[in-house]
């Protein structure tokens, strides 16, 4: 019952993961919490990308549905994060991640 | 008209109900006096005792099949029921997050009376349940993300309740960065997983993957979106329970939320999550399991070592327990990998479950009393109040003598069960080990006993507040703890 082409990668996968690696390298590396807010953007259009493709490859509009949902959550989560980002900023005077080490040990 | 009733609005009477007290609650927020936040309180409360009801109305009435009327009109209803699974699992999840949310309720309540805050605090929880809910009955990986999103969005905002407090802040943006993170791995895997698959329904995806990888000579491409598929869902779960090595923000967020928050997040948010392994697990990956049972193993040993050794070095009351919820997510991944689908194991899993989620309310809701009186969660602030506070000294004995698993409580029972089946499923090995990792972490409970009834109390003149509520709290999980331990049958569900 495996489809005939058993092809699952294509070129604009190649696409998908370089955008998921620079926001990965960006999440793990920047201390400004804005640009690791926006790398986690950024690692999930990637994941929208591969999504689209498949959906259009394949056919079923199963995936394209997803997308719409994650672009929809993406948005409420980049208001959550900045809502605390600015809390941050009003407490501290800063947004750089390394400043917030009161909790520790 | 009827069918409607019957297939669609009873099965999901348990969510409806919270999701139209969350409703109910958001246009009460446009009436923001403090005078109407008891009343804001009391809506939250029956809303999650009225889940509870239905839960158990339909537990009652246990028809779970899709009737044939359904598959008849084969409209959207039968859509709805393919992607809404109720089972007898799924009624015993909505039970316990219904439990563990009305006892959060309770000790929420209590903080914001004693504290200025703000009131949207009950809406949000609503929303956290409700999330928790669909995430627990979702039979497509769009209904799972959706609602592990959900749950996870105001709880960021719960951590940060606190606003002008650094602690709480900080806390919030760890646990949303760590939260972000895994719900972006989550997607990434189900790229993969619908990339190989074609398919986003639980249901299907298990058909597929057990078709699929029964050939001989499977593609390799194949194989690499399965295997990664799994490790990414598994990783962003991981994050989700605060499973070792993805605990990083379990200290340092279970420390900076408020109490009663933090009581909330142990209990019924690692209730969800372990549903969501579950689901994830024993649904769709049971044909690989000989790839992911060793892989798991070893996160739990890992879990309950950092957890129990790290809680050793620990002098705030949060912070150990934190620690220990790390540990516990050990032993309760022990059990989760004993795989035997559709077996006993099930239910030693929901017994752990229940009585961590209690012990865990139950501690918390002390150290609400303790931070709301001296505005401190130090283990030494507990000195010689078994003697100043003798009730309230018995049943936190009671609670952390169930943490460390010792014998007269249900504490003990869980572990036990749990090592059952994990020798039952031959890791003997990893069952001697959860045993020394249990020894060593019974010191940091004992410990606890050690300043309630053998340190002199500094205090003498300042007693704990009244909080009748609290009180109570405190009481039901220190009982419950007994008789879960006298009578455990009370626990199972048979289908």
């Amino acid at each position: 019952m495996i489809p005939a082409s058993v092809q699952i990668l294509h070129w604009s996968h190649y696409v998908a993961a370089c955008l998921f690696a620079l926001g990965m390298f960006g999440f793990l590396i920047r201390k400004n919490a804005i640009v690791v807010l926006m790398c986690i953007e950024l690692m999930l259009n990637a994941v929208n990308l591969i999504l689209v493709e498949v959906s259009m490859r394949s056919g079923h509009p199963e995936g394209l549905i997803f997308v719409i949902f994650i672009i929809t959550v993406a948005a409420a989560e980049a208001a959550v994060g900045l809502g605390i980002i600015l809390n941050l900023y009003r407490a501290k005077g800063t947004v750089n991640i390394d400043a917030f080490r009161e909790l520790q040990g | 008209m009827n069918t409607l009733v019957t297939q669609f609005f009873f099965p999901l009477s348990p969510v409806l109900s919270i999701v139209g007290g969350a409703v109910l609650l958001t246009v009460l927020e446009f009436f923001p006096e403090a005078r109407l936040q008891r009343v804001k309180a009391s809506v939250a409360a029956s809303a999650t005792l009225l889940s509870i009801v239905f839960t158990l109305l339909l537990w009652a009435t246990g028809s779970f099949e899709i009737s044939s009327e359904v598959v008849e009109t084969s409209g959207w209803l039968l859509e709805f029921k393919r992607t809404y699974r109720l089972d007898v699992f799924t009624l015993a999840l909505y039970f316990g997050v219904g439990l563990f949310s009305t006892l959060a309720i309770f000790l929420v309540h209590f903080h914001f009376q004693h504290r200025k805050g703000p009131q949207e605090i009950y809406l949000l929880l609503l929303f956290v349940i409700s999330g928790m809910q669909f995430l627990v009955s979702a039979n497509s990986l769009i209904i799972l993300f959706l609602a592990l999103e959900l749950m996870s969005l105001p709880t960021y905002v719960l951590v940060a309740t606190h606003r002008r407090d650094p602690k709480s802040c900080e806390a919030s943006l760890k646990y949303f960065l760590f939260g972000a993170f895994a719900s972006v791995l989550f997607v990434l895997g189900a790229a993969f997983l619908y990339a190989s698959y074609g398919t986003l329904h639980l249901g299907l995806l298990a058909e597929r993957i057990q078709v699929y990888l029964s050939y001989e000579n499977s593609p390799f491409e194949l194989l690499v979106f399965t295997y990664g598929g799994l490790t990414l869902l598994m990783i962003a779960g991981g994050f989700k329970i605060g499973l070792a090595p993805f605990h990083m923000w379990v200290p340092d967020t279970y420390e900076g939320a408020p109490s009663a928050v933090t009581g909330f997040m142990g209990s019924a948010i690692k209730l969800a999550g372990f549903a969501l392994f579950v689901r994830l697990l024993w649904g769709i990956f049971i044909p690989v399991s000989s790839h992911w049972v060793p892989v798991l193993n070893t996160l739990a040993i890992i879990s309950m070592f950092v957890g129990n050794l790290a809680a050793l070095a620990q002098t705030n009351l949060k912070r150990i327990f934190a620690y220990s919820s790390v540990a516990h997510a050990g032993y309760l991944m022990l059990c989760v990998t004993a795989v035997a689908p559709f077996g006993p194991n099930f239910e030693a899993l929901y017994y752990y479950l229940i009585t961590y989620g209690l012990m865990f309310l139950g501690v918390f809701a002390v150290i609400e009393l303790l931070e709301t009186r001296y505005q401190s969660s130090e283990l030494h602030e507990l000195s010689g109040m078994g003697f100043t506070h003798p009730i309230l000294g018995v049943c936190l004995s009671i609670l952390v003598l169930s943490g460390a698993g010792i014998p007269p409580t249900a504490g003990f029972l869980a572990k036990y069960f749990v090592f059952l089946e994990a020798v039952k499923a031959g890791h003997t090995f990893q069952v001697v080990l959860a045993v020394i990792s249990s020894l060593i972490g019974a010191f940091y409970y004992l410990r606890v006993l050690v300043y309630l009834y053998m340190r002199e109390n500094k205090r003498e003149g300042i007693p704990l507040l009244r909080a009748p509520t609290v009180f109570v709290c405190i009481v039901f999980c220190a009982l419950s703890m007994l008789y879960l331990a006298a009578v455990p049958s009370s626990l199972t569900f048979g289908p």
